[in-house]
């Protein structure tokens, strides 16, 4: 290795050498908490605060206040910043209900688009479920019996996922095996997930020894 | 609509986009309503009880012995119907540790949340008898970026070695990072959350996940509003709805075939164009 390279003696090999400071001080919890990690762990989140203040400028206040007011002529939208700005009499004593308008907004505003979203999301999957032909027939010539059977695991599936997730009366007897089932295929599902997001986890550590041994140590991979 | 309807990535604005979604929700809605009006004329509902609700108990009388904070997380939760939620299963825990005065820190990565968190505890802290344990500073907004956050919530439970940890909302990759933190410091760990790629990793690393639609039970069982309690109940009765239909739909449609009228109705756009007409 030549030491020259190595060291942090041009712009690039600084970037190089603090970005590896940062990955070791971050990774170093992992250990116990220290003050190296505690820096920049306050670093991290100092930097993030100020760095939220562009997005907040440019594709918050710009985009979708500025623009709209000042380019589109659409000045009804200059009352929208001082309604948001209401939130702020939360600490106010006497003015404290004040807040409360901009908080009852978003709560309907998020109470309303879920209707949307039922119908676009939920709708559209409750129609893809039944319209899987349980057996074969004349009238669902395209069916065989892999996709037969595939539909009725689903069905099961659903069934049994669906009653596990009702609360309103006591789950005892049938009902009681249909909601373990459930619980079960549940389980298993997950478990798949977990796996499949294990293996993305491990594709950024490799990412990050690479970088480590690669871009710093500058060994040959 | 044709083409957005194939690529699955309808979006309908009116009812006339899709009959059969608009019925259904007004069903489910009126069904919601009526079984919120049953539970407010008094009438006692029964909701099951969740074994992760037996662990919050648990998990609270654990730190109080210990003298160690509790913390609560709701996550990036962006302030809406989950944050709700989750702040109320927040001011139940709060209301059980103000008893013993245990510690306790809220972190929360959305600034709405945050002014409505504290609100929302000293509230707990006042209908406990206890006000003068509210500490705003107990309260934290810590960033809205989700690393940064995940590294401050990090470092805090380190820090501070927390006896129990609770993280009920919205979570996304963040969430490993909490749980294993929590576990390394030995916390009794209860978390829930609605989003289901993110549950494997609480079932994992916590003591007790909540999953799914359990987070809105334990709400619901833990504050005994009549509101979410009805609401509860709805839910229930438009599950099995889905249940029935999916499964009738399904029998019609091996008898029937896919483009059957009758299959069409149960939820494809313009099955209903016959009856009401058509949308844009």
């Amino acid at each position: 290795m030549d030491l020259q390279q190595f060291l942090p003696l041009s712009l690039d090999r600084i970037n190089v050498w603090i970005g590896v400071l940062c990955t070791l001080a971050i990774y170093s919890l992992l250990y116990r908490e220290n003050p190296l990690y505690r820096f920049f762990e306050h670093m991290y989140i100092g930097l993030a605060a100020g760095y939220s203040l562009g997005p907040l400028g440019v594709d918050i206040l710009y985009r979708y206040w500025i623009t709209p007011i000042w380019v589109q002529g659409q000045w009804a939208w200059a009352f929208l910043v001082p309604f948001g700005m209401y939130l702020y009499f939360i600490y106010s004593e006497r003015y404290g209900w004040v807040s409360r308008l901009v908080i009852g907004a978003l709560v309907g505003t998020s109470a309303g688009l879920f209707f949307q979203e039922f119908a676009s999301r939920y709708v559209v999957q409750l129609h893809s479920t039944l319209s899987r032909p349980l057996w074969m027939s004349s009238a669902n010539p395209e069916a065989d019996l892999f996709g037969v059977i595939t539909n009725w695991v689903f069905i099961i599936i659903l069934v049994s996922v669906l009653v596990y997730f009702t609360f309103s009366y006591p789950q005892k007897g049938v009902v009681k095996n249909v909601a373990t089932a459930g619980r079960w295929f549940l389980m298993i599902g997950l478990g798949a997930i977990f796996g499949n997001t294990v293996m993305a986890r491990m594709a950024l550590l490799i990412g990050r020894i690479y970088y480590l041994l690669s871009d710093w140590l500058m060994i040959r991979i | 609509m044709e083409t957005l309807w194939l690529s699955g990535l309808a979006q309908y604005q009116h009812a006339a986009d899709n009959w059969f979604a608009a019925i259904l929700i007004a069903v489910i809605a009126t069904t919601v309503l009526v079984s919120i009006a049953i539970t407010r004329s008094g009438a006692s509902l029964y909701i099951r009880r969740i074994p992760g609700l037996d662990a919050i108990d648990e998990a609270i009388g654990r730190s109080t012995e210990m003298g160690r904070p509790v913390t609560m997380i709701p996550g990036m939760t962006a302030f809406g119907v989950v944050a709700v939620q989750a702040l109320t299963i927040f001011k139940y825990i709060t209301k059980q540790i103000a008893r013993f005065a245990t510690p306790m820190r809220l972190l929360t990565g959305d600034a709405t949340v945050y002014a409505v968190a504290q609100e929302a505890i000293q509230d707990a802290y006042n209908e406990a008898g206890r006000p003068d344990l509210y500490d705003p500073d107990a309260i934290r907004f810590l960033s809205d970026r989700q690393f940064a956050f995940a590294s401050g919530v990090a470092g805090l439970i380190q820090r501070e070695r927390v006896a129990a940890n609770f993280m009920f909302g919205e979570f996304f990759a963040e969430s490993l990072i909490f749980a294993e933190t929590g576990n390394i410091v030995g916390a009794i760990q209860v978390a829930g959350t609605i989003s289901f790629t993110q549950v494997p990793f609480f079932v994992a690393a916590c003591d007790y996940t909540i999953i799914g639609d359990e987070f809105y039970a334990t709400s619901a069982y833990l504050s005994r509003e009549p509101v979410l309690l009805g609401s509860l109940v709805g839910q229930d009765i438009a599950k099995l709805l889905f249940v029935l239909i999916a499964i009738t739909g399904a029998v019609l449609t091996s008898i029937f075939g896919a483009d059957a009228p009758v299959v069409k109705l149960l939820g494809q756009p313009g099955g209903w164009d016959a009856f009401f007409g058509g949308g844009q």
